[in-house]
């Protein structure tokens, strides 16, 4: 009868690992909550029926809820808009639609809500550190390309990236994050 | 000092606290002995009138501790409230999900499971001194029901303010019943029927202080995730 609480200790260990290093943000919360059903399952196992309760109603219950209600709340894009657009010529007006239309689709293919600000002020890397903005934009005139800037971390630059990365007129740069293990 | 010396170093003080932790628990056979499961077995019914001797445990002789663990629960209710920074009579909490649609097959399946979560809620916390469950256990499970109630109305509005304050009153009330003991058998903190008295004088105790604790936990974890809901509105 050791076979299956081994078992099911090794799957334990298996989603453990998984919750840390999946990128989906529901289904790491689906992993949680099959994480605390497991642990109740073992604590049944082990003869402790009222832990076992208890874990399955926080554990698999009210944490993934808690959750959920939380990324709900993250799931809004906040674009810096640096570009000033009195400086710029037409064309360069017609590519910046074309910048915002591309902004758009991605923004609704992550299903995100974007929201455009303008007249911050303070430097890049500590804008995308301290205030949460996701992307910057600003407008080189040397190279006439429109730059993005954005956290290395984030998963949606990596999407941004791959879908801008035949367009000419846009450069993305990546600030990378400091040390967080101290 | 760099990235690479504070990894080593944080491995190594790790490492310590192991040693340290493992060398502590080698001495098994005083750690790990049957005293306490014994005295539990021969007297545990006998004292506290419960079959489930947990319950005795928590709701008798460790009542103490119990009291403590409604209260950690209490302090943090209040750090959540403190930190969301919503003063609580702002207004009152309308549900987030009205932006992106529920699918009609959650609301179907939460509207057949609601009240049945909540009758097994009430079931376990009634029943907590006869079967495995008690006023925490139960008091979750009715909470879940309530927030799934949530997902079926979205315009469903709770007023946190008379849920903080009810369960402080409910705090009070439990920590009051606790120590009534002390005005019957000179003791704090324990059933305030006698140790002769008969098992269903006993388990009237067990019930009302499960009752208090499930209705308190329940109050508490729907305060916590109104709060949550309210965050950012």
């Amino acid at each position: 009868m050791t076979v299956i609480p081994t078992l099911l200790q090794i799957l334990l260990i298996i989603i453990a690992i998984a919750i840390v290093f999946h990128k989906e943000n529901f289904t790491i919360i689906i992993y949680i909550s099959s994480f605390g059903l497991i642990a109740a399952t073992l604590y049944v196992l082990n003869q402790a029926p009222d832990v076992a309760i208890a874990e399955v109603a926080i554990g698999s219950a009210i944490i993934p809820l808690i959750y959920v209600i939380s990324i709900s709340r993250q799931r809004e894009f906040i674009v810096l808009d640096r570009v000033d657009h009195n400086e710029l010529d037409e064309t360069i007006d017609v590519k910046n639609i074309e910048l915002y239309e591309i902004l758009t689709s991605f923004v609704e293919d992550n299903q995100l809500k974007m929201n455009v600000c303008s007249d911050i002020k303070g430097s890049d890397e500590a804008l995308t550190k301290d205030l949460n903005v996701d992307l910057i934009i600003s407008y080189d005139h040397e190279k006439q390309k429109f730059i993005l800037k954005g956290k290395q971390s984030s998963v949606l630059m990596d999407h941004l990236i791959k879908k801008t990365f035949h367009l000419d007129f846009i450069e993305i740069v990546t600030f990378k994050e400091g040390e967080s293990i101290d | 000092m760099s990235p690479l010396i504070r990894r080593i170093s944080l491995v190594l003080l790790l490492g310590f606290i192991l040693f340290v932790f493992i060398t502590s628990i080698s001495d098994f056979s005083t750690i790990y002995n049957d005293d306490g499961k014994l005295f539990y077995y021969a007297n545990g019914f006998q004292d506290t009138g419960s079959y489930n001797y947990v319950t005795g445990i928590y709701l008798d002789y460790r009542l103490f501790d119990s009291l403590f663990e409604a209260a950690i629960l209490l302090i943090a209710v209040a750090g959540v409230m403190l930190i969301s920074e919503h003063s609580i009579d702002e207004k009152n909490a309308t549900f987030m999900l009205d932006k992106q649609k529920t699918p009609e097959l959650f609301i179907t399946f939460s509207r057949l499971l609601y009240p049945i979560m909540l009758l097994f809620g009430i079931y376990v916390i009634v029943n907590g001194h006869l079967s495995p469950g008690g006023g925490f256990q139960g008091g979750a499970i009715v909470a879940t029901a309530i927030l799934i109630l949530y997902y079926i109305d979205i315009t469903k509005t709770v007023n946190v303010h008379v849920v903080l304050t009810i369960e402080k009153i409910l705090f009070i009330v439990l920590v009051l019943t606790a120590s009534l003991s002390y005005l019957t058998r000179g003791v704090l903190f324990t059933n305030f029927f006698r140790l002769d008295a008969s098992l269903d004088q006993k388990a009237i105790f067990l019930t009302l202080m499960n009752i208090l604790i499930g209705a308190k936990v329940s109050l508490g974890l729907v305060a916590i995730f109104t709060a949550f809901l309210k965050e950012g509105r």
